[in-house]
């Protein structure tokens, strides 16, 4: 078989992504070991090599004498058809064994226009695709990350889901296959117990029954033993939780191609639109010590000449500016620079990136998300317009010229005046570029880039409509007629692709049909734009008999039972439905890590609480 | 042998290295000695980069016993722990098989280079190689497409061949053709008129040489025994 694969290079694109050998990469003799796993990655190569998680998992279970873990990627459409050519299978990188050869294959749900690759990565490696269709004979399918706080759409393809921190249920989770495969344990068997692990999401377990109106009337258990609502884990301190010591570095470039560290988890800002900010509560820091021993150990095992401290708003961990200032100071020595990949609005943010970044290769990014104080406010984005002027006034101070500015549009509430809001923000920070930078040097430049809006389940605004398509390009055309001038660079958004995700996001079991239907279609890489069909989509749609506007553009009763009802990330509905009510009332809520518990009910149902490493007046 | 600032190393280039691109093998020569702790001298500049020279880019796809790199460091370094301590780091299909003291000013190796000799190994039977070469040797004008600057283009190639021979025994075709800043040929780029494609041959890099006086060829080490 890999003389197979090395003739068949040659003629692909990028044929490095399927060598594998890798520095650092993991290679354990496949008949010594009891679990074998295979981490999937619904996309490239370059894409999935850039995961933080996957490089978690792959240490974690590659560390154990019982287990292994090995990589796979979505091939690319060339390699596809050679692999078709030649009756090739998908095989996974280290060892060359075909997917179906493992005990588990784990897919990460990141995105929700990843899914039709899923389906495809089991096609072409042989594997069934429907989980009533697979017995031992063939790898349990399982599945985490963001999107498995609403999995539906796939629940009939995957035989388990996790909710939470991957790493708190890994080690429970391959103990359990491994004792399934001593004792000879039955497919459904197995499943049972596996739905006893907490945070375990067995799907085929749960009957879903539906209204004439077509909304879920109710989500029962079929079998006793298992839980009725199934709740996330949380790994309680971070800094005790395992990471790499060393990460694999690719041949080729990839997306984060650098040392990584995580500096914490977690972010409690409460913007109602963002998914992140609910699932991923409470905030968790690591210390300063252990990122910068983690920091200088990967530096040495890896050679990176970068490292991004890496978290959702790093500019919030509590003791950011030490880290960076000795972080950076440690890294000049080395030749190496450090970055921050998220900055918050605010000059202090501005201070640090000048601090580390000596050369302003990059612009500087930054996200009001919306144009007006009172939008901002229903959205809970605590940033004011003074905060942005001072950000970019610094910023251009320090020498950037290269603004980029985040928007959202379709948002609840919006009106034409807070497009011409976006309008303005940009206007006012190209001003500002144009007084501070140098009359004789570079000339600023604001780049504006909006995506639209797309409701989440499991924050404030599950509850939402999509905004109509027809009305977001129309307001996509209203901006850019307005930015339409030298000194801005104004991109949007894919509005059928914010589509799809919306519906898709709070699909439910009956959309399994449709993802099946387009890929017989020919539907994969959907985030793609190059590969992004609507209109075979649409055709799916239609084949299977479902309207997509129902899962679009409709807005949910406050009693709807949603598709992922028994799902939890301990943010409770009642904290959501509050939250909803304050957003159409203009009233902002706190972040709790620096006020009171606000009372989202993460650290009361799950017994942790956010945890930080103090400073900033913290405790 | 001896201490030295600058250092030149041959290195070989096998599977899986074969198939990146010479940004890739720059980018994962840095990180090499990086790993290895070797005290390599950096650009000024706003983005420091690791001084290294290459002699030349290894088309994607084709392996090496005879690629150059001249490193310079901050302090002396004997030569041959330089190669031992990059090779104790290397990932696979790299390896370094030769290094050697360079003096205080040396001209940029790539300038240097104008001849490459490869061998061109057939996967399984191909029958008549050997009059298809004497064929295409006894031509004047062999016009192929080549890519350049993302746009095809025909090209006369024929002044660049300055030898090429078939090993029946091995199954090989020995080439040596121009390479360099100045003229350059792509092997695969002659296969189309051997009938050949890419999949069906392995194609590798036996040599890298400099042509001095009275068309001496010499190779990158053998100038600085000059
Ligand atoms: S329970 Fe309270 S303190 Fe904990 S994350 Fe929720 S709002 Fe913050």
């Amino acid at each position: 078989m890999k003389q197979k694969l090395l003739r068949i290079l040659p003629d692909v694109s990028k044929p490095a992504r399927y060598t594998n050998q890798e520095l650092n990469a993991c290679h354990k003799e496949w008949k010594q070991v009891a679990v074998k796993m295979a981490l999937a990655f619904p996309d490239t190569y370059e894409i999935g090599m850039g995961n933080l998680g996957f490089k978690i998992l792959y240490h974690i279970i590659n560390q154990r004498q019982d287990a292994l873990a090995e990589r796979v990627y979505m091939p690319w459409v060339d390699m596809q058809q050679k692999m078709k050519a030649e009756d090739l299978p998908l095989t996974a990188l280290e060892s060359g064994q075909p997917l179906a050869d493992f005990d588990i294959v784990g897919f990460t749900l990141q995105y929700e226009l990843s899914f039709s690759n899923i389906i495809k990565m089991l096609d072409l490696a042989g594997i069934p695709r429907l989980s009533a269709q697979r017995d031992n004979r063939y790898p349990l399918i399982i599945a985490g990350g963001p999107c498995g706080y609403n999995p539906e759409p796939l629940a009939d393809f995957l035989d388990c889901v996790v909710l939470g921190d991957g790493e708190e249920v890994i080690g429970e989770l391959l103990e359990l296959v491994k004792t399934s495969k001593e004792q000879k344990l039955s497919r459904q068997e197995t499943l049972l117990k596996l739905a006893q692990i907490s945070g375990v999401y067995v799907p085929r377990f749960y009957e879903i029954k539906y209204t004439d109106q077509g909304t879920i009337k109710t989500i029962q258990k079929t079998e006793s033993s298992v839980p009725d609502q199934i709740e996330k884990r949380v790994v309680a301190d971070l800094d005790q939780a395992p990471f790499p010591d060393r990460m694999i570095v690719p041949y080729l470039q990839t997306v984060h191609d650098r040392v990584m560290v995580e500096v914490m988890r977690g972010c409690t800002r409460g913007c109602r639109f963002c998914q992140a900010g609910m699932i991923y509560r409470p905030v968790r820091e690591r210390s300063v010590e252990t990122l910068k021993k983690q920091v200088l150990q990967l530096l040495d095992s890896t050679g990176y000449e970068q490292v991004s401290l890496t978290s959702l708003s790093t500019g919030d961990y509590s003791k950011v500016e030490r880290l960076v200032t000795e972080l950076a100071a440690e890294c000049r020595q080395r030749g190496v620079s450090v970055s921050l990949p998220s900055l918050r609005v605010d000059s202090f943010s501005v201070r640090l990136a000048t601090e580390i970044e000596k050369f302003k290769k990059t612009g500087l990014t930054f996200a009001p998300e919306a144009g007006t104080q009172r939008l901002r406010d229903v959205i809970n984005k605590n940033v004011r317009e003074e905060d942005l002027y001072e950000a970019v006034d610094a910023a251009f101070a320090a020498g950037w010229f290269q603004i980029k500015l985040y928007f959202m549009i379709g948002l609840p509430t919006e009106t034409w005046e807070d497009l011409d809001g976006i309008a303005n923000l940009a206007k006012n920070v190209l001003e500002i570029g144009r007084r501070r930078l140098p009359k004789d040097g570079k000339k600023p430049v604001v780049n504006v880039s909006v995506a639209s809006f797309v409701p989440k389940p499991g924050t404030p605004f599950q509850w939402e409509a999509f905004t109509d398509q027809e009305l977001l390009l129309a307001k996509q055309d209203y901006l850019r007629k307005q930015l339409r001038h030298p000194g801005f660079n104004f991109s949007a958004h894919d509005v059928p692709t914010s589509y799809l995700e919306a519906v898709f996001a709070r699909g439910d079991r009956r959309l399994g049909k449709v993802l099946a239907r387009a890929v017989d279609l020919g539907c994969q890489f959907d985030g793609w734009n190059e590969h992004f069909r609507f209109d075979l989509w649409m055709h799916a749609f239609h084949d299977a008999g479902i309207d997509s506007d129902f899962y679009a553009y409709r807005e949910r009763q406050a009693d709807e039972i949603f598709p992922w009802e028994h799902l939890s990330s301990g943010v409770s509905r009642q904290f959501l439905w509050l939250e909803r009510k304050r957003a159409y009332q203009g009233i902002t809520t706190e972040d709790c890590r620096f006020n009171n518990c606000v009372g989202c009910r993460v650290c009361q149902d799950l017994d942790v609480t956010n945890r930080l490493q103090g400073g900033d007046g913290i405790e | 042998m001896g201490l030295s600032n600058n250092v030149r190393l041959r290195f070989g280039v096998g599977e899986p290295g074969r198939f990146i691109s010479h940004l890739d093998i720059l980018r994962l020569m840095g990180r090499a000695i990086r790993r290895a702790q070797l005290p390599i001298a950096y650009s000024q500049g706003f983005s420091p980069t690791p001084k290294l020279a290459f002699a030349s880019t290894l088309p994607v796809g084709v392996t090496s016993e005879a690629e150059y790199v001249d490193l310079q460091l901050q302090t002396s370094l004997d030569c041959e722990t330089v190669k031992s301590r990059l090779n104790a780091v290397l990932p696979d299909g790299f390896q370094i098989l030769e290094a050697a003291a360079l003096p205080v000013k040396y001209p940029a190796l790539m300038s240097l280079i104008t001849t490459a000799c490869y061998q061109i190994r057939t996967l399984g039977e191909v029958s008549d190689l050997e009059p298809r070469i004497t064929d295409l040797l006894a031509k004047d004008v062999l016009m192929v497409s080549v890519k350049r600057k993302q746009k095809e283009q025909q090209a006369n190639i024929r002044s660049l061949i300055d030898k090429m021979a078939y090993d029946a025994l091995n199954q090989q075709i020995e080439l040596q053709c121009a390479s360099g800043v100045k003229a350059n040929l792509r092997p695969m780029d002659l296969l189309p008129l051997l009938g050949l494609e890419l999949r069906d041959v392995l194609i590798h890099r036996t040599a890298l040489l400099i042509k001095a006086e009275a068309d001496q060829l010499l190779t990158p080490f053998d100038v600085l025994k000059g």
